[in-house]
């Protein structure tokens, strides 16, 4: 059942241009607030990184957007159409006006991103395999778009509603390589963020990786170059270099609003790929999102299924941020009464760092 | 028209049909979102169509990456070490500095390649330098001693230790032949030294001029004169080193990977003592090189090819020729002097080829991986070239009875029992080679269900090398001396094979299973089976060219009785020129005898898991595997194709005659067989069960947990060797190097402070301070190995080369109260009588040296200066609680009358507490 017993669509509050011109600034420059000194004295260190910042990366002051999306999930399948009014928000304390809620029937526009470069066919026959079942069963309200990630990001195909359209391009041979995620992640959730200001459809990103973190162009390895240094001890915590990036991704990722789903179909068991695997999830719940890992070949249709049942199910609603608010926002949900949120994004930065 | 087709849409939705089969038009929000799409994907250059022209260039200096690093470590952020501790020192030396950077990026030329670019690189460059304390607590000759007075020596029990004049031996005319040599049946008389102390003008002008070299003793940690000196020395370590890398992408289809990488190090080992008599290993110099090349072709959806090639390469340079000559002196328990293998010089060159072509049938993924690998090892090893004199006990002794006579005073006496020198004119230059097709089958029968077989051929070619310049023992020639089978036999001449080993063809099976054992997919069963083969491989060295090369070896034709040569400032020139191929050149030596059977390492394992995803993001997996294997390469402890039977110890006192033992040998041209590890014969076996709980991040939290328990039996394995070569069943017995529990636990943490988490979220200034910290952490706590008990004294004439002890019947081996003082009881063993096999197992299966913990600890601090610039503060302490772990108890169990008094006490411990600090500038 679409539309009915909601806001009408022409009722629905129109963008803020303030959240318009964040989203309409690159990363790394949006609105920040105007930074408080303390009186304290800091130690030149910091006073030196404060510096570099201002060189690499100050934004100039810029006002706070005032409304934002995040995605949320009921339990079960509510009784009735829900309602804005049904859900109750918090920001920072502060009471949120709900200006518009998105339901799992509703338009969604699913980015589809694949980043399978292992060439492993055992992987990758059966991932493409379950995927043509998975968008065939897509309800027609959702389109999707295809981009593949191993070689840089690339548009396979516009979203669209044409299944055999999506399906001719999954069949089409991707070049085995390069893992990509990590590499394009933020590309295409500033993307989905510029197509959220634009629409009030539901987006989302998929992203299908069968990566393992060695295969990365860039190097999370921190790989033995002098073999004769038998004291080396700076590589006992081989994962430090990827959590750093996987921080630094975080941290970018905060400001974005398009839930990010990662469908992981060859997870690994040695330490380096646990944490880039973590990461993954860290990633995806920082934007509201969700991963879900295949750990066997025999996984991979039940991730795949798990991953599209949960994009299609999420509800996407437009929160009005206070006056005062912290750039930071800490976000409390409650749902409709007898329902229960299973989950919901809970902290949102104005800007990215 | 939209409005009217989403009128339409939403009927017929309410009506319950389906979307219509023909593309629909989107409604206009998606329209609008899809418009979007096209001009922010247009706007970055990621479409292939039209649009992506009118996009403006990207600044391809926004996709390059990389890093700076420093690691510091230095010994006023340590805990001092505590085995300096307890020998009285208050530092360890640390210093170490390790910097370095890597930068990644699209390759690009400004004005041509327009923003875009298929060619990827990637370079790092690390650097280390180092100063390091070594230290050690070793046994040398007391001041006293090295004058010849011994009038203080006691043995480990502390009673006196006697020495005695050899040139006062006399056969004892009240000797009975009928009855085991004693002190009240000696074979020969020998009187013992006035005062116990050496008259000046006995000992020999060569040891004293020598024991000038020697250090004094700096401790006195006991008991009595032993552990009386702590070698404190700093060892020099620096390295400098590259890896490039070049990834380029032609078309959709092909992508081809480059990657060089060299390093250069040089280690100055610490020395034992700073003289030219330092038995310290010489100066190391190292160089590696590798590159390689990859290239996957993606075929079609269903087949990829990729085609890699490598070649490495690792050399090493010990010492210097141009350092002076100075031979070795071997007197077992003192430190010894001189060093083997002062010059020396290898090369490991490895050269590969691989294919693999992966292709899909239906349900089934079908990969075909062929493989050529190329060894080649270049040495020149010479290993005594200023000769070798080896002292023990038996010229000093009473001929006959343990506990008497002692190795330094046979120094001091110019008496040495063995002696030895090496003839190297030339390098060696092994080459041998491995070729494998691997066929493997991922097959699909149902859902839920994966099946995996596959076979692997492998051919494997025996050491050759490339001038010939190889021999070994042929047991199907006859040596002219003797007329007896085993004469040396050199490559590829009369009639020999250039590798002497047949060309190798094995099959190798393994099957796996996947099988989720539940419709949820949260529980899966994972079976395998793998049998493989293991190729005999090259060592660095110059094992297997007796005769290119030589040891000259001077025998004693008694150790008790008669020195094995005069001590002199250098050992006589080789008799025959280099090459020597005479069939019995290598007679009364200890040969080099390469296995020319067909035998190979044979590896066996099965294993069966049960892995549940549990809710909170948690994996259990519960496990249980069998490994095992036959065939595997021992060493010359282990293993002995020239041994005497034990049969032969009831000729006791006689088989201290040479020639009397050599005769009861297979092969009595020969004292022995040298096998370089490369003998294959052992056998093992290990079962183990284990547990893992995987906690995925939540809450900033991973965490990962693994035990293990396992029992691992053997019959070649402990620092000593077997006992019984003709009945291997014999030595069956816990692996040396068996932790029966071992349990490793690793977390991440990113502390609930600052932006986008719990507590503390600032927006000014303060959040500098309070972003960015995690915790990452280790521990790994492992049971003990098992002991291996020896005996003090072996007085087997040779025969037995690791003597077993003996078990005392009814005395419990435990103690209620395991500590340093009293780790076992050793009352519960004995030194076995003479001429006898020990009882015991060669490691005990009850008791078990001290166990081991480590936890290291790492706190980061990450600054962000910027979306992709950030700079990480680091410190890791490892072993961060300062955990002393104890040394092994003392193994060795002397005889009634002459008890080791350290028997069963643990003395020390070793570790402490080590703090790396790390910068990073990361962009």
């Amino acid at each position: 059942m679409h539309g009915v017993g909601r806001t009408p669509r022409s009722a629905r509050v129109p963008l803020d241009p303030h959240l318009e011109h964040a989203l309409d600034a690159p990363p790394g420059r949006r609105g920040r607030r105007p930074r408080t000194r303390g009186s304290a004295p800091l130690l030149c260190l910091w006073c030196l990184l404060l510096l570099a910042n201002a060189i690499l990366g100050a934004p100039p002051p810029s006002s706070t957007p005032t409304q934002v999306r995040i995605s949320a999930w009921l339990d079960h399948d509510p009784a009735h159409e829900l309602q804005a009014a049904d859900f109750h928000a918090t920001i920072g304390g502060a009471d949120s006006h709900i200006l518009r809620i998105e339901c799992p029937d509703d338009d969604l526009v699913l980015l589809l991103v694949l980043d399978l470069s292992s060439g492993d066919l055992t992987v990758i026959d059966p991932a493409k395999e379950t995927l043509l079942d998975e968008i065939r069963k897509l309800p027609g309200k959702t389109f999707v778009g295809l981009l593949s990630a191993g070689d840089g990001l690339h548009v396979l195909k516009d979203p669209t509603a044409d299944r055999d359209s999506i399906a001719g391009e999954i069949g089409v041979p991707s070049l085995a390589g390069k893992t990509g995620l990590l590499a394009t992640v933020d590309a295409i959730e500033s993307i989905g963020d510029a197509m959220l200001k634009k629409s009030a459809a539901r987006v989302a990103v998929l992203f299908v990786t069968d990566g393992d973190v060695r295969n990365y162009r860039e190097d999370f390895t921190n790989p033995v170059i002098n073999s004769s240094d038998s004291h080396d001890l700076s590589r006992r915590f081989p994962e430090t270099l990827v959590q750093e990036k996987i921080a630094k991704l975080s941290a970018v990722l905060a400001a974005r609003q398009t839930p990010l789903f990662i469908a992981d179909l060859n997870q690994r068991a040695d330490r380096l790929n646990q944490a880039y695997h973590n990461g993954l999830k860290q990633l995806a719940e920082t934007t509201g999102g969700a991963a879900f890992f295949s750990r066997s070949i025999t996984e991979i249709p039940a991730a795949l299924q798990k991953s599209f049942e949960t994009v299609q199910s999420h509800y996407s609603l437009t929160l009005a941020v206070p006056e005062h608010a912290s750039a930071r926002l800490q976000i409390h949900l409650t749902g409709p009464e007898g329902e229960r949120l299973s989950s919901y994004r809970t902290r949102l930065l104005l800007h990215s760092r | 028209m939209r409005s009217c087709y989403r009128a339409i849409c939403v009927l017929v939705c309410l009506a319950g049909l389906s979307w219509p089969q023909s593309t629909p038009q989107p409604p206009t929000e998606v329209q609008r979102a899809i418009d979007e799409f096209k001009l922010q994907t247009a706007n970055l250059g990621l479409r292939a169509d039209e649009t992506a022209k009118s996009a403006p260039p990207r600044n391809i200096l926004r996709d390059w990456h990389g890093r700076l690093f420093e690691n510091f470590r230095n010994d006023l952020l340590d805990a001092v070490p505590h085995e300096i501790t307890q020998n009285g020192g208050d530092k360890g030396l640390l210093r170490r500095n390790q910097y370095g950077f890597n930068v990644s990026g699209p390759f690009f030329v400004p004005g041509l390649t327009h923003g875009k670019s298929n060619t990827y690189v990637s370079l790092s460059f690390e650097s280390v330098h180092e100063r390091i304390s070594r230290t050690s607590l070793r046994t040398i000759a007391t001041s006293p001693e090295r004058t010849g007075d011994f009038s203080h020596t006691v043995d480990d029990a502390g009673d006196p230790l006697i020495i005695y004049d050899p040139n006062s031996t006399r056969p004892n005319p009240a000797y009975n032949p009928s009855q085991p040599v004693s002190v009240s049946n000696l074979q020969y008389l020998r009187d013992p030294f006035p005062g116990n102390q050496i008259p000046a003008n006995r000992l020999s002008p060569v040891a004293l001029a020598a024991s000038q070299l020697y250090p004094a003793p700096n401790a006195s940690i006991g008991p009595f004169f032993q552990n009386n000196y702590f070698a404190d020395s700093p060892e020099v370590n620096s390295a400098s080193g590259m890896i490039g890398k070049v990834d380029h992408s032609i078309g959709d289809r092909q992508r081809i990977s480059t990657e060089l990488a060299f390093s250069n190090g040089v280690l100055d080992p610490a020395p034992v003592f700073n003289t030219i008599a330092n038995p310290g290993a010489p100066d190391q110099n190292f160089s590696s090189r590798r590159g390689s090349i990859e290239h996957v072709f993606t075929a079609s959806a269903q087949t990829v090819n990729t085609v890699s090639m490598q070649a490495s390469s690792t050399t090493s340079r010990g010492g210097s020729e141009n350092q002076a000559a100075f031979p070795v002196y071997q007197f077992d328990p003192y430190v010894s002097m001189g060093q083997a293998y002062p010059a020396s010089a290898g090369a490991n060159n490895t050269y590969v080829f691989t294919d693999g072509l992966s292709m899909r049938f239906g349900q089934h993924s079908v990969r075909l991986i062929g493989q050529y690998i190329k060894y080649q090892v270049n040495s020149f090893w010479p290993q005594y070239p200023n000769g070798m004199f080896q002292f023990d006990a038996g010229l000093t002794s009473l001929p006959g009875i343990i506990d008497t006579g002692q190795a330094f005073a046979s120094f001091l006496l110019g008496l040495p029992a063995f002696a030895e020198k090496s003839f190297v004119i030339s390098p060696s230059y092994f080459r041998r080679s491995n070729t494998s097709v691997a066929l493997r089958d991922h097959y699909e029968p149902r859902k839920g269900l994966a099946v995996d077989i596959g076979v692997n051929i492998a051919r494997h070619s025996p050491r050759v090398e490339k001038y010939d310049r190889q021999s070994t023992i042929d047991f199907s020639m006859i040596n002219p001396e003797n007329g007896l089978p085993g004469a040396l036999a050199a490559a590829g001449q009369n009639g020999e094979t250039r590798g002497f080993r047949p060309t190798l063809y094995r099959a190798e099976p393994s099957l796996g299973i996947a099988w989720n054992l539940t419709r949820d997919s949260k529980t899966v069963l994972r079976a395998g089976y793998s049998r493989s083969y293991s190729a005999i491989p090259i060592y660095q060295g110059q094992w297997g060219t007796q005769g290119f090369t030589a040891r000259q070896t001077f025998l004693s034709t008694d150790t008790q009785l008669q020195p094995a040569v005069p001590l002199t400032s250098a050992l006589p020139p080789l008799a025959n020129p280099l090459p020597d191929l005479r069939p019995d050149a290598a007679n009364n030596t200890i040969a080099d005898l390469v296995d020319a059977t067909g035998r190979e390492p044979v590896y066996q394992s099965a294993s069966l898991t049960i892995e549940r995803e549990l809710p909170g993001s948690m994996v259990l997996s519960v496990g249980a595997g069998y490994s095992g294997g036959h065939n595997l390469l021992v060493g010359d402890g282990a293993a002995n194709p020239n041994a005497i039977s034990p049969d032969a110890l009831r000729f006791g006192d006689q088989l201290n005659n040479l020639a009397f033992a050599s005769a009861l040998r297979p092969y009595p041209q020969y004292q022995g067989f040298e096998l370089d590890g490369l003998y294959p014969i052992g056998r093992y076996q290990r079962d183990a069960g284990s547990i893992r709980i995987e906690k995925r991040a939540s809450m900033g939290l991973s965490l990962s947990a693994y035990y293990e328990f396992s029992k691992q039996m053997d019959d070649y394995s402990g620092p000593y060797g077997i006992q019984d070569f003709f009945n291997r069943q014999n030595d069956w017995s816990l692996t040396s190097y068996n932790q029966p529990q071992r349990l490793q636990v690793s977390y991440s943490y990113e502390l609930p402070l600052g932006a986008n988490k719990a507590f503390l979220t600032y927006s000014d200034w303060r959040h500098y301070l309070v972003d960015g910290w995690s915790l990452s952490g280790t521990a790994s706590l492992t049971a003990g190995t098992p002991i291996a008990l020896r005996p003090e004294f072996n007085n087997t004439g040779g025969v037995i080369s690791a003597l077993s002890v003996n078990v005392v019947p009814g005395v419990n081996p435990q103690v209620s109260n395991p500590g340093p003082a009293l780790w076992f009881n050793p009352a519960a063993f004995d030194q076995p009588p003479d001429f006898s096999l020990g009882d015991a197992s060669r490691t005990s299966s009850t008791l078990s040296n001290p166990g081991a913990q480590n936890y290291d600890l790492s706190l980061s601090k990450r600054m962000a200066l910027g979306p992709e610039t950030a700079v990480e503060l680091n410190a890791t302490g490892f072993n961060f609680l300062n955990h002393a772990n104890w040394n092994d108890p003392d193994p060795v169990i002397g005889s009634a009358s002459a008890p080791n008094l350290d028997a069963g006490k643990i003395i020390g411990s070793r570790g402490g507490r080590v703090v790396q600090l790390g910068l990073r500038f990361s962009f």
